[in-house]
């Protein structure tokens, strides 16, 4: 009986030793006797793989999945000319068009809200990439003093929201080891609805085509053509992507020009400085001052175009969570109104497309602004 | 006393018939992760083996062996672990922990980054005898991307 318990011992001891010593032995066994030669010639089995252009280059501030985020504006002067359908001819100054006709002025007290960002991958493989995303941006407006212009615009956005909320989708296509091409299309609604007076005459489109290079691991560049409201009215413009980094990997540029560039420097690998500018804008649709008259299409609408020029930090939290904070100055590019007969559009490109006048001519202040947010990075 | 001679039996035979066991369920699919495989972007040859029950893959081969800063073999420079950015790369243990689940796919493991230090969970699907589809990704599989690697035959000198 004694002999029997002694062989179930010896046998729960073995079967408990046994696999750690086989594991351990076969580690052993891989560290020191590798012919690492032998890696040199190989056959592909099934065919060769097949290398295409990474849709990242190395060094690059990490893409974001989602993002939450407040931004506001410090206080700054308006300068709002009177609103004259089709009144001011496109070639005119703007605060010659103000001085001349005079609608009211104010200083916006606050300026900002919140924002959110999503950019989730619906196909993420070596030969496409395709991700949907959705942005909310919300400008919430305060006003010194409340003997505004009644029906004005100031009226209008005194203690209101503007919103602009968008679905988009990327899809990156790479040709070859070094090809890509780079589509992008978006759908966003701006102006100051709510649920119950949500239309589609609020619905907007932007786009983008673009054909780039990826020459090596710290340069990717191309260049294409967009349909953007980035300066408030639509336009047709040429865009073109840079990125690269440095050999040291201490610096690089990130720029997709018009819209932004910056110039990278990082302080290591989580935790980095950006400075430059981005182009930001959308058309809104505001109140009665859009559509003084019920059940007409036809409508006035703000083109709010913005240059901020600034510098960022931005540092990882934990993990795949990054927080940033951004700081400087919005200087206004164009806050005029247009009228759109009928909801069509106003096509102007810079006055190479068109000319057609404003309704509205606007100025606003530079106003310093700054930005926090916290976001879920891409790998 | 004769009862547990019939026990100890059974449990010997129990014991033995184990291998037999696990050698048919892996020639059924687990086993078709070993070899070499090669990344999308050529640059890197990774052998996985077995050890125990579960699946890892190591560097073999780096198609740019050296650091042309250094001109010494490429170390793990980027690892988080300060202690570790010594090692070399060529040999690194990248893969680790993979387990079979049956039906061509290993997952709980996960994939190491030697170009930003960065660690992922991963799954593995075996597309065909000589494709695999690796994906690393951050918490839920949607946020990853999936890279192609090809299966590789060592020539015989």
């Amino acid at each position: 009986m004694i002999q029997y318990k002694n062989i179930f011992k010896i046998m729960a001891l073995l079967l408990l030793v046994v696999p750690f010593s086989f594991a351990y032995a076969q580690e052993e066994e891989d560290d020191d006797e590798e012919d690492w030669d032998m890696y040199d010639d190989v056959e592909y089995v099934g065919g060769q793989s097949k290398s295409y252009a990474n849709a990242k280059i190395i060094g690059l501030s990490p893409a974001k999945f989602i993002t939450v985020g407040y931004e506001q504006q410090l206080p700054y002067d308006m300068r709002l000319s009177s609103i004259q359908r089709n009144g001011y001819d496109f070639n005119q100054d703007r605060e010659e068009a103000i001085d001349q006709n005079p609608g009211e002025t104010a200083r916006a007290v606050y300026t900002g809200g919140f924002r959110f960002n999503a950019n989730i991958p619906v196909i993420s493989t070596n030969k496409v990439v395709w991700q949907m995303g959705a942005n909310y941006m919300q400008s919430a407006y305060s006003f010194s003093g409340d003997n505004h212009a009644e029906g004005g615009l100031v009226e209008q956005l005194d203690g209101r929201s503007l919103h602009t909320a968008g679905l988009f989708t990327t899809v990156f296509k790479p040709l070859n080891e070094t090809t890509f091409l780079l589509f992008q299309g978006q759908f966003d609604i701006s102006g100051d609805y709510n649920f119950s007076n949500l239309g589609d005459q609020y619905l907007r489109y932007s786009a983008a085509a673009m054909f780039g290079k990826r020459p090596h691991d710290r340069l990717q560049w191309a260049v294409g053509l967009s349909r953007t409201y980035r300066v408030g009215a639509p336009n047709y413009i040429p865009v073109a992507l840079y990125n690269y980094t440095a050999p040291n990997k201490k610096w690089g540029i990130e720029a997709l020009l018009p819209a932004r560039a910056f110039y990278r420097y990082s302080l290591s690998s989580t935790n980095l400085l950006l400075a430059g500018f981005e182009l930001e804008g959308a058309s809104y649709r505001i109140g009665e001052l859009s559509n003084p008259n019920a059940g007409e299409i036809s409508s006035f609408e703000i083109r709010r175009g913005e240059i901020k020029a600034r510098v960022e930090y931005q540092r990882q939290l934990t993990g795949f969570f990054w927080w940033s904070v951004q700081a400087g100055v919005r200087i206004d590019y164009s806050y005029d109104a247009d009228y759109l007969n009928d909801g069509n559009e106003t096509l102007r490109v810079f006055g190479l497309f068109g000319d057609d006048p404003f309704s509205m001519r606007n100025s606003l202040g530079p106003a310093p602004y700054f930005n926090f947010s916290i976001s879920f990075v891409s790998p | 006393m004769k009862r547990l001679s019939i026990l100890f039996v059974a449990f010997l035979a129990m014991i033995l018939a184990q291998p037999t066991e696990l050698k048919a369920q892996d020639a059924e699919g687990g086993d078709a992760l070993i070899g070499v495989w090669e990344p999308s972007h050529g640059k890197a040859r990774i052998k996985i083996d077995k050890i125990a029950d579960k699946y890892y893959g190591r560097i073999v081969w780096l198609k740019e062996p050296n650091d042309p800063d250094t001109g010494e073999p490429k170390l793990d420079k980027n690892n988080p672990d300060e202690s570790m950015q010594s090692a070399p790369l060529r040999g690194y243990r990248m893969l680790k922990d993979f387990e079979y689940m049956g039906d061509g796919e290993w997952d709980g493991g996960t994939i190491y980054d030697p170009e930003n230090g960065k660690t992922y969970s991963s799954v593995i699907k075996l597309k065909d005898n000589s494709t695999l589809d690796i994906r690393g990704y951050i918490g839920v599989k949607t946020f990853g991307r999936t890279d192609e690697w090809k299966r590789l035959e060592i020539k015989k000198k």
